[in-house]
């Protein structure tokens, strides 16, 4: 309500002489337009006519002298209009019959119409505001519900780019085929393509929301992963883990090894006709660990395009956690091939 | 007799789908399974079938390119997922089972075989739908990393690393943040396999990364040159390249 009356009378800032014209006309038509109501009730018009065109006049005089003597702000303007309105009716009235003479005849009857349009004009106020609260505030509690629900949209959203990331869709469905084409012919090994699926899968989700992981259960899930893919790819996956124990429970952060080999087996050997090994090997070099990855496929060609998304990513997350203190390094193998080595403070 | 090919670099699906067309159409001969594209290309001229099963994602030759060479043959290319290529299926109407393959589908597009079969419908042309799907399938031109030797190691760096390349004799300096890289391609062979949105030449022997630039001033002479990232020295920005800069 206050953003209303302040965007048609903006009492709060200075009164261009455009608005003051506005006012004058409407005020004049209103006035007219009471006097004839009156005469119509009862009295003859011309007193009504003077006394609706002083109580008119006064009241506009008056919230005018309030505003440039007071110079209210936006708060305090509906408080200053009540006040000048009520007292500017008053006042008006008062002079109208004082110039008509009634005065000695005073009494308060003459001011029963007048009170009764002030109420009538503060019960409508009050009700309009109080609607107007109402609004606003049903108005923020969307706004603040709707930031919640996009914020956990997006909470949502990056939850299952990260997650999609993770659990890279190809593998997903071509292991499940894997799965359901084993299971008339060779039963047991489909169950145990399901164990190591379920093991993995269990394993990537949890990780989204863990900040940290150790070692060990890196390379339990790397096992799983390599496993799987040895069992659909057959002789052309072989694979080794080597990390001696005393690292096992390093801490770390999860899913950082995993795209590396996610990216040595698809781009590196599924695309190879004869297939290759994988070869996971974690050392200690000084203060850091270092985990090589490296694969006998087909290498690097220098323009592919798709296994960029995986590293840039491993890249990005090392530089925000460590700085410069830890690197992804890749380099050609011999005689073929990819090695991928990521450098960690211990 | 009707006779088909199967070709998926994973056997237990290939011999998966042979069983259960052999369930669903009894009259189709498998006539061979291949593991890779050069097999699958190698039975297509041996057997000359009239259905080829083909996995998109395959060592050798994709499905796709298969298929390219497929005379007088009904493809169906098979995919775990590939949303891509789904869209272009779906808009040249090619038909394409999705992996893992459900019975109510396969048995769907046995059907549709059976019917241009019998109607002696030559097989769609693919061009239109293997134009679209090789194109985007081509790698991009443009360098996403360096060779560069390291010692007896042939390290990859990639291009985002890079701050700029620098041109000396035959060879070029490649710079990152934490070390300089010598190769053996000269700078202006470079140049077209990068990236112009990435890379602008700022002088007849510098190519800077652009998102490596952190600032450009003048000096007194009017010389323009460039502070980077994660590098002390400035690089200097010859009149003929400048009004690269005129916007900043």
């Amino acid at each position: 309500m206050k953003s209303d009356i302040l965007d048609i009378f903006p009492l709060h800032k200075s009164y261009p002489r455009r608005l003051v014209v506005r006012d004058i006309v409407v005020l004049a038509c209103i006035n007219q337009m009471i006097a004839a109501l009156f005469t119509l009730l009862n009295g003859t018009w011309q007193i009504n006519l003077l006394i609706s065109n002083l109580i008119g006049a006064g009241t506009y005089l008056l919230v005018h002298l309030a505003r440039v003597l007071f110079r209210p702000t936006a708060k305090q303007v509906p408080a200053m209009l009540a006040i000048t309105t009520v007292s500017g009716a008053i006042i008006g009235e008062t002079l109208a019959l004082y110039f008509l003479g009634f005065l000695h005849h005073f009494n308060w009857n003459a001011f029963r119409w007048i009170g009764l349009c002030v109420l009538i004009a503060l019960a409508s106020s009050g009700f309009f505001y109080l609607r107007m609260r109402a609004l606003a505030a049903e108005g923020a509690y969307q706004t603040e519900h709707l930031q919640k629900v996009e914020g956990r949209q997006q909470l949502l959203l990056a939850q299952l780019k990260l997650l999609q990331a993770q659990i890279e869709p190809h593998f997903l469905f071509n292991t499940l085929a894997n799965v359901q084409s084993l299971i008339a012919r060779k039963p047991h090994e489909a169950e145990h393509m399901l164990e190591h699926l379920i093991d993995y899968l269990r394993a990537a989700l949890s990780r989204t929301r863990e900040g940290e992981t150790s070692l060990e259960q890196e390379l339990d899930l790397l096992r799983h992963y390599l496993t799987i893919l040895q069992i659909r790819m057959g002789e052309r996956l072989s694979y080794s883990i080597d990390c001696p124990p005393e690292l096992l429970p390093t801490r770390m952060p999860p899913m950082l090894l995993q795209p590396l080999v996610e990216n040595a087996v698809r781009h590196g050997l599924e695309p190879s006709i004869g297939g290759g090994s994988v070869t996971v090997r974690v050392r200690q070099e000084a203060e850091q660990i270092k985990v090589s990855i490296a694969d006998t496929g087909l290498g690097m060609a220098a323009k592919t395009s798709g296994s960029g998304i995986g590293l840039d990513n491993v890249r990005a997350r090392l530089q925000t956690l460590y700085g410069r203190r830890a690197s992804l390094m890749l380099a050609e193998n011999s005689p073929q091939g990819v090695i991928a080595e990521i450098l960690l403070p211990l | 007799m009707i006779r088909a090919i199967i070709a998926d670099d994973e056997p237990n699906l290939a011999e998966y789908l042979a069983d259960r067309l052999a369930r669903l159409w009894p009259e189709l001969r498998i006539a061979g399974l291949a593991a890779n594209g050069l097999q699958a290309v190698e039975l297509l001229a041996k057997h000359r079938p009239t259905v080829a099963f083909l996995d998109i994602k395959m060592p050798g030759l994709s499905g796709l390119d298969v298929a390219g060479q497929a005379v007088d043959c009904h493809c169906v290319f098979v995919t775990a997922y590939d949303q891509f290529a789904v869209d272009a299926f779906e808009r040249q109407a090619v038909d394409y089972l999705l992996k893992p393959v459900a019975d109510a589908r396969l048995a769907r597009t046995i059907a549709r075989l059976k019917k241009h079969i019998a109607a002696a419908q030559s097989p769609a042309d693919l061009s239109a739908l293997l134009a679209q799907l090789q194109a985007s399938d081509t790698p991009q031109e443009k360098l996403r990393w360096i060779r560069a030797s390291v010692g007896h190691d042939v390290h990859l760096i990639p291009i985002e690393e890079i701050c700029y390349f620098q041109a000396s004799d035959k060879y070029t300096a490649v710079v990152t943040a934490d070390r300089e890289h010598l190769i053996r391609t000269a700078l202006k062979d470079l140049l077209p396999q990068l990236d112009e949105a990435d890379f602008w030449q700022i002088h007849r022997s510098t190519v800077v990364n652009v998102h490596m630039i952190t600032g450009a001033s003048r000096d007194f002479s009017g010389k323009m040159s460039l502070t980077l990232k994660s590098r002390p020295e400035k690089l200097t920005v010859s009149r003929t390249f400048a009004n690269l800069f005129r916007q900043m």
